[in-house]
């Protein structure tokens, strides 16, 4: 019963947010005057009346109250509006633009996640030894190594060496590759990229799991499985590394949130077609559609994230399922 | 001593020679950061000299001026007729020291300006050490003023909902879980999108650092409402109340100060957000436009894909937006240290 409250609640969320996030962003695109047609009233070659009938069509000519609720009678049946930019559905290029996010996304996630949580806990069981020293300092540096500075300098370092290519998805010059090179070519295009987006997920992910881990260390039911006499193997898996596996899974959902952030930059840095590229050139292009698809796209995602968070914690941890509120 | 003390240690002894070198950019620059030199675009940092073309020693240090040896490339080479001796304390362009101390001293210089540029020139010839320094300026700028906004607001909502407690409470903490579900970047980048594109250098500082600050605030309310319901409760609070003090003289007197040091803490762990915020911003062209200088608008130069193989040195900002988030996140350490308790 707990888990279906849960998701009811965070599904009214979701709705709640979604449509308070397409009130703001489109209201405050009214305020700015001119649209997507504005640059082209001073070409000498287009018509005033065409510029006009282009606006009737694409509804541009209601006031501002009208287009949004045309638009959200659009969304129920998810129709999100045409692109003015692409000339497509505004569904079709978010829906594009977010499977090359996740090509980059997930398995910085994955890496992230796992290699935080192995070092984490390594880390803080070695706290007092020259073991630790060391991780302190690799976290130290990490944590203040942001993914522009890493982009940029990750993109330095190819350019210098020419070991990686310098951006894009794929290689120029490939004619209907084979599955096998088109994945080594695509993957060789990833390296850079989800590089700079893991390592930051990494150093962060560390730091709670190292604090997670000392906090169960010092607890007295270690001391008391010790004395019961369980096997090493079971006192760690089961008495250390599954409570202190909480803070980080909570923390988790939110971390999507940095990721999409990361992804942005790393997106326009290296040239990679995803949903963070997709809003920065819809921001310039003054496409006031494709912009709130994005802008929704990114919030549903991180809602998802956070359902999935709080869902995982649940299953892992049976004190959460206790208490009154999770969420 | 442990490696977490060293690193602590080791922010410290950075922090002093950055914040000293932002404040006064113009007594160690050799040149002015505005000032272009189309002859001499894309220099390479000058290379200081003891030994002469002859293999002479000299004790002062001079440089070779530059000379373009492949139109195309933008290849330099030194031209070795001609040494500039390298003098400390020249005079030069005037400024105002600290912003009020007229002067025209530069701390290293050739004496025949435009000769020395120890970190190379960018894309309109003009000096990077001398943009970098002024740079900081910039960012620092929007950092200051971005805590600013970020801890009034953070404190203004955080106390709101402490103190008045029932559905003013439960709505403005619905607020702050709201703004924080947000994808931060994206929003920024649609809120940016509704100003002008291009604005003065106040007005840019000012909505940079408020903009990065709309988004940023809840962690703070959170915490200082958090503090409040405490504080709330416990018997001093209580004893004032029934001596019949105002909410707010209770505010005044009795939570503000106990406050203090979670905001402070509070605001070196958000530094960074402000910093990296220009950075990011300037870099997508969306903060701090061409002619201002910032950390993140000299990144620009970047659209030239030659700085990547060819004039590296314009990458500078680089090291010191890491340098400046390494003290920013240590010093941190340390005021969480000294109260771990008060940290959310």
């Amino acid at each position: 019963m707990r888990i279906l409250a849960v998701i009811l609640k965070r599904v009214l969320q979701l709705a709640a947010l979604s449509l308070l996030v397409t009130l703001a962003t489109f209201f405050l695109s009214s305020m700015i005057p001119g649209d997507f047609f504005t640059a082209q009233e001073l070409n000498p070659a287009v018509r005033r009346e065409t510029i006009d009938q282009m606006r009737h069509r694409r509804g541009l000519d209601q006031p501002m109250p009208v287009q949004y609720l045309r638009w959200l009678g659009r969304c129920t049946r998810l129709d999100f509006g045409d692109s003015d930019f692409f000339g497509r559905p505004v569904r079709g290029v978010v829906l594009d633009a977010l499977a090359q996010t996740l090509w980059m996304a997930i398995p910085a996630l994955a890496l992230g996640l796992a290699g935080g949580i192995i070092f984490g806990t390594i880390h803080a069981i070695h706290r007092n030894r020259v073991a630790g020293q060391v991780f302190d300092l690799v976290s130290a540096i990490t944590l203040s190594l942001p993914t522009l500075v890493l982009g940029l300098g990750a993109l330095l370092l190819a350019a210098q060496t020419h070991w990686f290519p310098l951006g894009g998805m794929s290689s120029a010059g490939m004619q209907s590759p084979s599955f096998p090179t088109w994945l080594l070519d695509r993957l060789r295009h990833l390296v850079l990229p989800v590089g700079c987006l893991t390592l930051p997920i990494f150093a962060y992910v560390e730091k709670i799991q190292c604090a997670a881990t000392q906090d169960c260390l010092d607890q007295p039911f270690l001391r008391a499985a010790h004395a019961r006499g369980l096997k090493p193997l079971r006192i760690f898996f089961q008495y250390l590394l599954r409570p202190s596996l909480n803070p980080v899974v909570s923390t988790s959902g939110p971390l999507l949130g940095s990721i999409l952030s990361g992804s942005l930059v790393l997106e326009v840095i290296f040239g990679w077609p995803g949903l963070g590229q997709v809003t920065y050139n819809a921001l310039f292009n003054r496409d006031t559609a494709l912009l709130v698809g994005c802008v929704v796209g990114s919030t549903i995602l991180l809602v998802a994230g956070n359902l999935a968070a709080d869902l995982l914690l649940i299953a892992l941890d049976p004190r959460v399922r206790g208490q009154g509120d999770t969420a | 001593m442990s490696s977490a003390t060293i690193m602590i240690r080791l922010a410290r002894m950075l922090a002093l020679p950055l914040v000293l070198a932002a404040s006064c950019p113009d007594f160690l620059s050799p040149a002015h950061p505005d000032l272009q030199d189309l002859n001499l675009n894309f220099a390479p940092p000058s290379r200081i000299h003891f030994w002469d073309a002859q293999g002479v020693f000299h004790w002062r240090p001079f440089v070779y001026r530059m000379e373009v040896i492949d139109l195309l490339q933008g290849t330099y080479q030194e031209q070795k007729e001609h040494s500039y001796p390298l003098h400390l304390f020249v005079a030069g362009y005037p400024y105002e020291f600290l912003g009020f101390i007229p002067s025209s001293t530069h701390l290293l210089d050739s004496t025949t300006a435009g000769v020395f540029h120890p970190w190379g020139t960018d894309d309109l010839g003009r000096d990077v050490l001398a943009r970098t320094l002024a740079g900081a300026r910039s960012t620092l700028l929007v950092l200051f003023l971005g805590i600013a906004i970020y801890s009034l607001l953070g404190v203004a909502v955080g106390a709101l909902a402490g103190m008045a407690g029932g559905w003013t409470d439960t709505l403005l903490m619905r607020f702050c879980e709201f703004v924080l579900a947000l994808p931060a970047l994206y929003l920024v980048l649609a809120v940016r999108a509704q100003l002008p594109a291009r604005m003065p250098f106040w007005q840019t500082a000012v909505l940079t650092a408020a903009t990065i600050a709309s988004i940023t605030w809840p962690p703070m309310a959170r915490g200082i409402r958090g503090l409040i319901r405490q504080i709330h409760s416990a018997g001093y609070a209580e004893a004032a109340r029934a001596l019949g003090a105002s909410p707010w003289q209770i505010f005044r007197r009795h939570m503000l100060p106990a406050l203090a040091p979670f905001a402070l803490a509070q605001t070196v762990v958000a530094a960074p957000i402000f910093i990296l915020g220009e950075v990011i911003l300037s870099f997508l062209n969306v903060g701090f436009q061409e002619a201002a200088v910032s950390w993140g608008a000299m990144l620009r130069n970047l659209r030239d894909p030659r700085v990547l193989t060819d004039f590296w040195w314009n990458l500078a900002p680089l090291a010191f937006v890491f340098l400046t988030l390494f003290c920013l996140n240590n010093l941190g350490k340390q005021l969480a240290r000294r109260d771990p308790s008060q940290l959310a």
